[in-house]
């Protein structure tokens, strides 16, 4: 059975939510910045769509595992329509517990001898 | 930051402004500027390296998602929609069967008014998706055409049966019965798929079959009207039929309290 953490979120995480957190969780960004991180993060494997990135943001938020912030980083240096998230306790704990989750399956896959490379 | 945006790409924040329409409107309400906003950023950066090969890609991408996105966005499970569904399969059974028994018209000349509010919370029930389901596109996308077609046999089959009851025909009726079953039965698959009421639902499925039979098991005598009038149809198919529809909608109705609010408010 998967662990379930607050807010019931289960994991695993899709792929999209689990690097959204950790994009949030070395400080908050706003959603093109997020779409971003993602793309950088994973050399760009994984490229974030315009709809899944808020149908994502919307259910985090949901979730608990993110939240809207009231701080800017400056004003002056950014548009004012954008809104930043930044990463909850909650959010924090259940990326916590999917990257544990997906260090135990590396083990396993690591005693069984798979290797990362194909063929 | 007022950096100029490029031609194309304000042409397209244009379309953009016009797909936004297919999304729910708390979810336009809260993200369509954000979305704009995002948009016009990553389409300018986008133009400005790759040209508009890049954009073309991007846009193409953005489409398609968008479409897909939004349809989630309408089938997002959520306690009003199930609050909604059990309620409108509670009020139709209700109906069906006092508007059934009083007049004994029969199963089949139950009024639409009945028919149209099982059919709502028919859908609500099969069109909710989990977050699972969801992360697997092509088999949600299976579910909502099985789904789809589900409701269309049980509307084509209440239709079918209720013009073969008002006209007397026996076999039109027998066929619409037969017709609605199977399209009970299969929605109680796609049921199944999201966990949700489905032996209540293959069990409403099985009645209406089973009245299938027993109106075909009297057309065989050519006492097709007797059947329908009899006790033993008005009982059987009438009460427990509607009993199984009210059952239905309170089993969804309590899912509803139950199910973790995953949207926004």
């Amino acid at each position: 059975m998967p662990k379930r953490m607050a807010q019931d979120e289960p994991l695993p995480l899709s792929p999209i939510m689990l690097h959204m957190l950790l994009a949030l969780s070395d400080g908050e960004k706003h959603g093109y910045a997020i779409m971003k991180a993602v793309e950088d993060d994973t050399g760009g494997d994984i490229a974030i769509p315009l709809g899944s990135l808020y149908g994502a943001i919307k259910r985090l938020i949901g979730g608990g595992l993110i939240e809207e912030s009231d701080e800017r980083p400056d004003p002056d240096l950014d548009d004012e329509r954008r809104r930043y998230y930044r990463i909850t306790p909650t959010g924090e704990q259940t990326l916590s517990a999917e990257v544990q989750r997906l260090e135990r399956t590396v083990a396993i896959a690591r005693a069984k001898r798979v290797s990362g490379k194909a063929g | 930051m007022n950096t100029r945006t490029p031609r194309p790409v304000v042409m397209q924040l244009w379309m953009l402004r016009v797909l936004m329409w297919l999304f729910p409107t708390g979810f336009r309400k809260t993200y369509r500027a954000e979305m704009l906003q995002t948009y016009r950023t990553r389409a300018t950066n986008i133009y400005a390296r790759q040209g508009y090969r890049g954009l073309l890609r991007l846009w193409a991408v953005t489409v398609i998602d968008l479409v897909v996105t939004a349809a989630q966005e309408h089938f997002e499970p959520s306690k009003r929609w199930q609050r909604i569904g059990g309620l409108a399969l509670i009020g139709g059974g209700l109906l069906w069967v006092v508007l059934h028994l009083p007049f004994g018209v029969g199963w089949f000349q139950s009024p639409p008014i009945a028919m149209a509010l099982l059919l709502i919370g028919l859908a609500s029930m099969n069109f909710e998706r989990t977050r699972e389901q969801r992360a697997a596109p092509l088999r949600m996308w299976a579910g909502f055409m099985v789904t789809a077609v589900g409701l269309m046999a049980v509307l084509v089959g209440y239709m079918t049966a209720w013009i073969g009851g008002w006209h007397q025909t026996g076999i039109t009726t027998v066929t619409g019965a037969a017709l609605q079953s199977v399209g009970l039965l299969v929605m109680g698959m796609t049921a199944h798929e999201n966990g949700k009421s489905w032996p209540m639902l293959l069990i409403t499925g099985l009645v209406s079959g089973a009245e299938a039979v027993w109106l075909a098991l009297f057309l065989w005598q050519d006492m097709l009207m007797a059947s329908m009038l009899s006790v033993v149809g008005l009982v059987v198919f009438g009460v427990i039929g509607a009993m199984c529809w009210v059952g239905l909608g309170v089993m969804l109705w309590r899912e509803g309290d139950e199910e973790v609010e995953i949207s926004m408010a």
